[in-house]
């Protein structure tokens, strides 16, 4: 039941939300707060209850479309209750951000919570058709939220964004139906069980599996798949740019590794080396696309192509580090993304400009919160003793036992990493000020601050204590592993 | 004489009472509202008679459900579940349409109504070509009559006309070739057509008579090339009608060809499964591109149909097997344009314009989302459940057509559908954009607050029978 009510309480209090279109901003937002908080209830219970020895055990499930061999079914484990978690975290911070804001009001804040209703279903699905719904499902509020609430060009970022994910998604669509009439099952479990002989790639197994392949490749997104990203996250509002970094792209990966790598070990490893390559590619060209970026919020949007390219290395390395290390770096990657752009998101919102060129000189105008940036910018380029270096760490040494010239060549995207964060936090932060700064105060409410100081201690302490979380994954991990050495004889 | 009534044609037991109860509902409904307008009633006693008639035609078919298959008239009318399951589609569709209907029409309407929903409700139980012609002028008729009943409205006439000359013509090549297929099969019951369909190659007379019945009730379905009159009908018919031919007329079509098709054994003959393979690939390419280009928000729901027909008419041939899968797509997309329908009438109403045959896609940009919330939310929830996005019901027909689609092998149709799905993307979203993303326009038109509870309930109603009729599947344990 706590399981069901971890999709199910942010889907009615969106419901709810809804209704409170006539009452005043500041009261909706203080109740969307008390809803997060009731949410947190459920996220404890799930939490300390979660015994780590399990993969895939459905805790709660609805026969609803039994001739399809579908049923709602839900869980939790260790891959993703972590994501669930952090979901949890962006969105209650994100919640604290809202107050005060006098456009972000009721319907902003319903379509945000039926948006993680969305993430945390599809996280939690263990059936196919039920993964499918929650996913798609995402997109709608995700849509509104872009092209409702994003800056100038946000009609178009909101379509590109729709369009691309949909496109992938449909030929995930496609087969889910192949394997629901093929096994006439779709249950997570089951479709295991069943251990879907393989025949190469043109095979059954291989285009099933290509199917849902796609369709995380353009969410994560792997490059060239990647196009609609920079758009989507330069023109949405701070909150939606903050869940898409943070849970939505990371969406992604964990699917891969719940329906990919599970369902499909042996067509995983024929296309290792070709995702392992785009994987290196994504790391270098988004890289020199974020040093050549003018807008901050692109910038920021080219690393997390680059970094996200990093994961699909550590999911295909098939290496115990490289894929703890994704699975880690999700979380680390989700917690510094979205610390940068919530940061940003409130400078923005006082100076209403992107282009690095016009800042300058922050430390100066307000030393916290240049620091804040800071600390994120380190996370993010990896810096040891915060989240980013572990987990990129991990992928790396464990790519380099499996593939030495991608691990090479992919480690030069963190030099550039640090290149272009460095360059862009001289631009920004120190120096001479800026026109804009030297215009706008920028002087932070208690609230934003409570938004932002959460993401800094955890990711303080998932750098220092990323057993935390390895001790949560670490079964799943090397149940999956045993699967990639083995094949179907474990 | 003595053996015509020992034949068994008028041996009637209570079995057949039952399966008949819902049809003779329907006509005691037409015998009650004929008797009304004798008597000059107001247009609210028609209404209830209406709503009485056609609710207890769907509760008697519920209650019938489960009850096997019986055949009346010899073997040219057999009543099933399924056609229980259509019964109660067309009867709800019918239902929602009304609601569409101005107070002063009401007197004729209603009647003719009724009559045309008996008529849609029996043709897809039709066994037999003459039985399918009779059921199939009796649902039609009333539709002109509907057509013309207010020829004043903007481009009503040449709707009204259209409408007419396209039926006759569709019905002068239904009986063309049934002709053709008597001549080659020497009879025009399913059964005996389909032994000579099966048996070896089929003559090129029975299948040049299958194939006038196939355009002519492409016709009816508009189909690609044959869907020009949509747009108009959609367009410029009163909205009643339009609503009513759009969804209650379309989905007892579409069971009633796959009855004949399947019962005639049609499909199984290669050509003539391509011939529909053709027309919904046509359709759905077309349709969906057509759409994308219309200004005016009611033609561009019609060519949405058009393509939206076509998905269907991809999936016919899989045959008896795709049978509640195409229900439940019909039944949904119906309701879901039906929802549609009802919130553009709201949105008449709102931005003030004369009807809803006039609205374009750029008067939305009139509505303030914050005082219209409810309308554009309803309208987006039937705008994404047409376009197949889950969890709206539209995606379980969609995904269960594609599912037969793929067990049965026809992975290119599957493809296609859900190509077309995604040109279908396009235009719904265009919708959306000046409904809540563009920058709100100066002038605001909503601070008359008109009273939209009339089309509002609409709404929600279809809402929430399509949510029904997901609950309804999910409820039903084999398919088919």
């Amino acid at each position: 039941m706590t399981t069901l009510m971890l999709m199910l309480w942010p889907l009615l209090s969106g419901l709810f939300l809804f209704c409170l279109i006539k009452v005043p901003t500041r009261t909706v937002q203080w109740v969307n707060i008390a809803l997060h908080l009731v949410w947190g209830v459920f996220m404890w219970q799930s939490w300390a209850g979660f015994a780590p020895d399990q993969l895939g055990t459905v805790s709660w499930s609805w026969e609803w479309f039994p001739s399809l061999g579908s049923s709602l079914a839900l869980g939790v484990d260790g891959l993703n209750l972590p994501l669930i978690v952090l979901n949890f975290i962006l969105s209650l911070l994100l919640a604290f951000y809202s107050l005060g804001k006098e456009k972000l009001g009721a319907s902003y804040l319903a379509l945000f919570s039926i948006l993680n209703a969305g993430s945390v279903g599809s996280l939690l699905a263990l059936d196919a058709l039920a993964f499918y719904v929650f996913w798609e499902f995402m997109l709608i509020p995700m849509y509104f939220l872009i092209g409702k609430w994003g800056s100038k060009n946000r009609v178009y970022a909101a379509l590109k964004f729709f369009a691309f994910t949909m496109a992938g998604s449909l030929l995930m669509l496609l087969a889910i139906i192949a394997l629901g009439t093929e096994y006439n099952t779709l249950s997570w479990n089951a479709l295991r069980d069943a251990q879907i002989p393989y025949n190469g790639l043109g095979g059954f197994q291989g285009l099933v599996f290509l199917g849902f392949l796609v369709a995380f490749a353009v969410k994560i997104p792997v490059w060239p798949l990647h196009t609609w990203l920079p758009d989507a996250h330069t023109e949405a509002p701070t909150g939606a740019s903050v869940i898409l970094a943070g849970v939505l792209l990371k969406l992604g990966v964990y699917g891969i590794a719940r329906w990919c790598l599970a369902l499909f070990p042996m067509a995983s490893q024929d296309v290792a080396i070709p995702m392992m390559v785009l994987g290196a590619i994504g790391v270098v060209v988004g890289s020199f696309a974020a040093w050549k970026q003018t807008d901050i919020k692109r910038m920021i949007a080219y690393s997390s192509v680059a970094h996200l390219a990093f994961m699909v290395l550590g999911l295909f390395a098939f290496q115990e580090e490289a894929l703890q290390g994704a699975m880690f770096q999700n979380l680390a990657h989700g917690l510094s993304t979205g610390a940068l752009f919530l940061i940003f998101g409130i400078i923005y919102d006082r100076t209403h400009t992107r282009e690095i060129s016009q800042y300058g000189g922050l430390a100066s105008r307000n030393g916290l919160l240049a620091s804040a940036f800071v600390f994120s910018a380190m996370a993010s380029i990896g810096l040891p003793g915060l989240p980013g270096f572990v987990g990129e760490f991990l992928i790396l040494s464990g790519t380099f036992f499996s593939n030495k010239t991608i691990a090479l060549v992919s480690l030069s995207g963190v030099l550039l990493g640090s290149i272009y964060m460095l360059s862009m936090l001289r631009k920004v932060v120190f120096g001479p000020v800026g026109p804009t700064l030297e215009a706008h105060e920028i002087r932070l409410q208690w609230n934003e601050w409570v938004a932002i100081v959460p993401l800094l201690v955890l990711m303080l302490v998932l750098g220092l204590q990323p057993q935390f979380i390895f001790e949560k994954s670490k079964f799943a991990v090397e149940w999956i592993l045993a699967l990639m050495t083995s094949g179907w004889g474990v | 004489m003595n053996q015509f009534f020992e034949s068994g044609l008028f041996q009637v037991s209570a079995a057949h009472w039952a399966a008949l109860a819902p049809y003779l509902a329907l006509c005691v409904g037409i015998a009650l509202t004929t008797v009304a307008a004798g008597f000059k009633a107001s247009a609210h006693i028609h209404k209830i008679l209406l709503a009485v008639s056609l609710g207890a035609a769907a509760a008697l078919a519920c209650w019938g459900m489960g009850s096997g298959d019986i055949s009346f008239f010899g073997t040219s009318l057999a009543l099933g579940d399924t056609m229980r399951w259509t019964l109660l589609a067309v009867t709800s569709l019918a239902l929602l349409s009304s609601l569409f209907v101005d107070e002063e029409e009401h007197g004729e309407w209603s009647t003719l109504l009724l009559i045309s929903t008996l008529g849609l409700v029996l043709l897809p139980g039709a066994r037999d070509w003459v039985a399918f012609f009779v059921y199939l002028e009796t649902l039609a008729i009333p539709g002109y009559v509907i057509a013309g009943l207010r020829l004043r409205r903007d481009g009503g006439f040449e709707a009204a006309l259209k409408y007419l000359l396209m039926g006759a013509f569709a019905s002068s090549l239904l009986l063309m070739g049934m002709a053709l297929v008597y001549g080659s099969a020497g009879s025009l019951d399913y059964a005996t057509i389909q032994e000579v369909a099966v048996r070896g190659l089929p003559s090129t007379l029975l299948i040049g008579g299958a194939f006038l019945i196939a355009v002519s009730l492409a016709f009816k379905v508009a189909l690609v090339p044959v869907h020009m009159w949509a747009a108009d009908i959609y367009q410029a018919a009163p909205t009643g009608l339009a609503a009513f031919l759009a969804g209650a007329g379309k989905v007892a079509v579409f069971m009633a060809m796959l009855a004949a098709f399947v019962g005639c054994g049609f499909l199984q003959v290669e050509t003539f499964a391509k011939l529909f393979t053709f027309l919904g690939a046509a359709s759905v390419i077309v349709g969906n591109l057509m759409a994308l280009t219309q200004k005016n928000l009611r033609r561009m729901l019609a060519y949405s149909s058009v393509a939206s027909a076509g998905y269907v008419a991809l999936t016919l041939p899989v045959g008896a097997a795709a049978t509640m899968a195409i229900l439940l797509y019909l039944v949904t997309y119906a309701l879901g344009l039906l929802v549609c329908f009802a919130c553009l009438e709201a949105l008449v109403r709102i931005t003030g314009k004369s009807s809803s045959s006039t609205l374009e896609i750029s008067d939305l940009k009139q509505v303030d989302s914050k005082k219209a919330g409810l309308v554009i939310a309803l309208f987006s929830l039937g705008i994404f459940s047409m376009a197949g996005i889950p969890p709206l019901p539209g995606f379980l027909g969609k995904y269960l057509m594609i599912s037969a689609l793929w067990s049965s092998g026809q992975l290119l149709a599957a493809g296609w559908i859900v190509v077309g799905s995604m040109l279908g993307l396009a235009y719904y979203l265009k919708i959306m954009v000046p409904l809540y993303l563009d920058a709100p326009s100066a002038n605001k038109m909503v601070s008359l607050r008109p009273s939209v509870r009339g089309p509002l309930a609409g709404a929600f109603l279809g809402l929430v029978l399509m949510f029904a009729w997901v609950w309804a599947y999910s409820q039903m344990v084999a398919v088919g």
